[in-house]
């Protein structure tokens, strides 16, 4: 009787026409495939993911071999743990990215490597101009912006715990302010820039 | 209020107690569960934001292969897998693990905790061997850390460190040691920079 995996493969053979192009494959297919112990299908998530995750981890630990191993380490809890995902983590994209990010934190935290100036928005080039390239960078360009539009001290305290790694409360000694300030400005900047990215066009449903 | 913690939560702002509470409190709080959804889809745009640097190639491989030393299925596991499994376990790595239900990969192993090193080493009843080690700075250009077995007054090498978790190439006799060195890359036919990590077995 053919299983899921079977069953996922054949769509890959469908619309795919190559038995191993898992081009195809939505991000929960994958996980699907992923949660049965499929490591073509977690190489396929890392070349969608894995450059936004080394960015985004290279950001927070600032150092290329520990930023390598956030990487590693958060893609490593998506394979153990992709059979855990369907029922309650949302998008595949962030939960994977959300698991990079807490491995990069741990990393950072525990180097006490600090931290974080407010972003840099220049634009660097880097990589070569393929779709996936133009795609990453237009994604990059409307965040950035919402970032923008954000209050300056809701952005800084999103900015700072997110990027930097900074717990609530030594962001609150950081910044001068009661603990109670700094959760206020966390929840009402991320329902903000949620509602801003929602404008810009981007996907940003909750499941 | 707990409620209040969903957005340091879903930026990782929250310290480790304060984290957990709140995984606790989201079991019985729908609500909050809800809302967190929301801000982690918020969360996780930033991180489009950052600068798009290119990993190093051989990341890829780093990640599918540490994955595939812990394969989650009874069907694929072989000795040195069981150890993997069991070594992810024990590693620090900040996941709720599900119990794999049939008990299967934990059987057998053995599991020395090295002293004075973020170091663990498991063998199963082959021989086969994980080593993880945790918070190594990175070794001196041209050389890194090699792994060694060290049984009847002779040590054979065993691999290289790459990452937190290395399967050793070969195994491990029961009452040899385990060392670690710093070797050139070209690797050493015995153990001649220092010795790191040591660990006997039994």
């Amino acid at each position: 009787m053919p299983n899921v995996t079977d069953f996922l493969r054949g769509e890959t053979r469908t619309q795919g026409g190559r038995r191993n192009d898992l081009g195809h494959l939505s991000d929960e297919a994958l996980l699907a495939l992923v949660s049965r112990g499929d490591d073509a299908a977690l190489g396929e998530l890392y070349d969608r993911y894995g450059r936004i995750a080394y960015g985004l981890a290279l950001r927070i630990v600032r150092d290329r071999a520990l930023a390598e191993d956030a990487v590693q380490e958060g893609f490593l809890a998506v394979w153990r743990s992709a059979g855990t995902f369907l029922a309650e983590h949302g998008k595949p994209s962030t939960w994977i990215l959300t698991l990079v990010h807490r491995r990069a934190v741990d990393l950072v935290r525990r180097e006490e490597r600090r931290r974080a100036d407010p972003i840099d928005d220049r634009a660097q080039p880097t990589g070569e101009a393929t779709d996936e390239e133009a795609w990453l960078r237009a994604q990059r360009q409307v965040v950035q912006e919402a970032l923008r539009k954000l209050p300056p001290d809701q952005r800084e305290a999103i900015e700072l715990a997110y990027y930097g790694g900074f717990t609530q409360s030594e962001l609150a000694e950081r910044l001068g302010q009661p603990l109670g300030t700094i959760k206020s400005r966390m929840f009402t900047g991320l329902k903000r820039l949620r509602e801003l990215l929602a404008e810009a066009g981007l996907d940003v449903d909750a499941p | 209020m707990i409620h209040e913690q969903a957005a340091g939560f879903a930026l990782d702002a929250l310290d480790h107690d304060e984290a957990a509470e709140f995984e606790r409190h989201l079991e019985i709080c729908p609500s909050c569960e809800d809302e967190l959804a929301v801000l982690r889809v918020a969360a996780a745009a930033l991180a489009f934001a950052v600068d798009l640097p290119v990993p190093g190639q051989e990341l890829r491989a780093r990640v599918i292969d540490a994955a595939t030393l812990v394969i989650p299925l009874r069907r694929r596991l072989q000795p040195l897998v069981a150890v993997a499994a069991v070594l992810a376990a024990c590693a620090a790595i900040a996941i709720a693990v599900r119990p794999w239900g049939d008990g299967g990969p934990l059987g057998g192993m053995r599991r020395y905790t090295i002293e004075g090193a973020r170091a663990t080493l498991l063998v199963d009843r082959a021989g086969g061997a994980v080593l993880s080690v945790r918070r190594l700075p990175p070794p001196p250009t041209g050389r890194g850390y090699e792994v060694w077995v060290i049984s009847g007054g002779s040590a054979t090498p065993a691999g290289w460190l790459r990452g937190s978790l290395t399967a050793l190439t070969r195994p491990v006799p029961p009452g040899a040691s385990v060392a670690v060195s710093i070797e050139p890359r070209g690797g050493s036919r015995r153990p001649t920079g220092p010795i790191l990590l040591r660990t006997e077995t039994t």
